[in-house]
């Protein structure tokens, strides 16, 4: 996770600086939003899931970071929500064909779900000690 | 963890689910072009997921990692406890402010938060000065 969100770190303040050049590509006129999830969600959000799972109080001595399933469901399900996110919102004012706004709904429910499974099994390892 | 800690940290992982749903919620909009009704929920969407996420996260995790001296955590427990409420009324009633669009809820709801902010820094700032003191 920490490794992603230093990945969209550098993609997202690229795409910032695509987005300020003199560039005619209705694509990139677009992407202001791209930019700020890139940002906001792949680095910052990221960085903090990946420093949570890492620093928080253990949850036990066999399973010391919980499950390990349902930290890869958090893994995938932000990435790949973010991915087409950064993908598909830009695209879709600029196309009618449906695919991108399906890939927009499976963007949103990726994410919200990543939100949910992450907040789900960090809760247990919040406690006093 | 502290149990200060504990319950920032625990406000702010509500937060973040309610701010992921909305925002999942206006991109599920833009996708079915029903984006029009979205307006106002963008900043109550940036209000819980900058200020109820992000700084109380940093607020909750910072009370616990920061180096610590009981006698003053004690004395100033009062304090953060206090910052932990009126940052999460502030949160609400900002969200409020913005949703119906009263100025003057908006402006209650960040002066709790700007109170909430300087409870805690008020209470976190002596454990470091004894601890640049202690080198």
């Amino acid at each position: 996770m920490v490794r992603m969100s230093l990945v969209y770190l550098v993609l997202g303040l690229g795409l910032h600086l695509l987005t300020h050049l003199p560039l005619s590509f209705a694509w990139l006129a677009n992407a202001a939003p791209s930019v700020f999830h890139l940002l906001v969600v792949g680095w910052a959000t990221q960085m903090i899931f990946g420093v949570a799972y890492w620093m928080f109080p253990r949850l036990s001595r066999s399973a010391p970071y919980g499950s390990e399933r349902a930290s890869a469901v958090v893994f995938w399900c932000l990435n790949l929500g973010l991915v087409l996110r950064v993908v598909a919102e830009p695209t879709v004012p600029l196309s009618s064909a449906p695919i991108w706004e399906a890939l927009l709904l499976t963007s949103a429910g990726f994410q919200w779900l990543a939100s949910l499974v992450f907040v789900f099994t960090i809760w247990g390892r919040v406690r006093e000690k | 963890m502290p149990r200060l800690s504990c319950w920032l940290v625990r406000c702010a992982l509500l937060h973040l689910v309610v701010g992921f749903s909305l925002g999942a919620w206006m991109l599920s909009a833009k996708a079915l072009a029903f984006h029009a009704i979205v307006g106002a929920w963008r900043a109550i969407h940036a209000e819980i997921l900058l200020i109820g996420w992000l700084i109380q996260l940093a607020m909750g995790v910072s009370y616990w990692i920061l180096p610590r001296d009981e006698q003053n955590q004690r004395q100033h427990a009062w304090r953060v406890w206090g910052a932990l409420g009126t940052l999460n009324l502030g949160v609400g009633w900002s969200a409020l402010g913005l949703g119906t669009q009263q100025e003057i809820v908006l402006a209650m709801g960040r002066v709790m938060e700007v109170a909430g902010v300087i409870l805690y820094a008020t209470a976190v700032f002596p454990r470091l000065r004894r601890a640049s003191r202690l080198g």
